[in-house]
């Protein structure tokens, strides 16, 4: 009977150890969101990160060349100016999978990001704001380039 | 080379410029190997996460559309000098890459 207890004791106490350390674990795989990552539409990718529409503002800051000989190296700066950002999104028109990242930002870092992105051909480089109301801030540019960045061979 | 990350923390007044060089391949899954002709399997980083002192400051999540041996360039507020700041990545295979600097 003692023995019985124990056994049971310790099938819990595994079974509650494995659900502490597995649950975080699949939560941090889930944070990327594959659907919107994954779609291949602009608008639907639009859709997929909850922006019903989009209101246009020059507070959101980019920086990119008119004109990117390379397109496997783009160099993009992004600066939000507009007050409680709290994600900026980057999308890129004509590429296979629009969305191209994302970044979440807190109270103790600027709402600014530089990076270098791939552009298959010319095309738009939308740039969503998110604040914390969950309003939806965006802006454009139009980028030539001129050898794509997606397909070649090495 | 593998999974190295290299940065560079420049403190002006509290406000820290943290800029870092992460050597991963991020192939997008549609290029061609030259000897095989076989397109290459899709291998990016899927989230990078920023720790300063132990609290998470930026979360990043990237896709396959940016460019290979992702460079980035974030701005930090309220640092001063000793401060820790930790950066961690994840890609779509499972692997994973960190780096802790000190500010100096």
């Amino acid at each position: 009977m003692k023995k019985n207890a124990s056994r049971r004791y310790t099938i819990k106490s595994v079974g509650i150890f494995l659900a502490l350390t597995w649950i975080p674990f699949k939560s941090f795989a889930n944070r990327w969101n594959k659907t919107a990552f994954n779609a291949d539409q602009l608008d639907n990718s639009i859709e997929l990160i909850g922006a019903e529409y989009l209101i246009q503002s020059d507070e959101v800051e980019i920086k990119v060349p008119q004109i990117a000989e390379n397109g496997t190296i783009v160099p993009v700066e992004i600066y939000s100016h507009i007050i409680k950002t709290n994600a900026i999104y980057i999308f890129v028109g004509k590429n296979p999978s629009p969305l191209t990242a994302k970044f979440l930002f807190s109270d103790t870092s600027y709402p600014f990001v530089s990076t270098r992105i791939k552009m298959r051909e010319s095309s738009e480089l939308l740039v969503v704001v998110e604040t914390k109301e969950k309003k939806f801030y965006a802006n454009r540019r139009m980028v030539k380039v001129t050898i794509g960045g997606c397909g070649e061979e090495t | 080379m593998k999974n190295k990350i290299k940065t560079r923390v420049t403190l002006k007044g509290k406000i820290a410029d943290l800029k870092m060089l992460i050597f991963h391949p991020m192939e997008s899954g549609l290029r061609k190997d030259s000897v095989t002709k076989k397109l290459i399997p899709r291998h990016f980083i899927e989230i990078l996460t920023i720790e300063l002192n132990e609290t998470l400051v930026i979360e990043s999540h990237l896709s396959r559309s940016v460019s290979r041996n992702p460079f980035l360039h974030f701005k930090l507020k309220n640092v001063v000098v000793g401060d820790k700041i930790k950066i961690s990545w994840h890609d779509n295979f499972d692997q994973t890459g960190k780096i802790e600097t000190v500010v100096k």
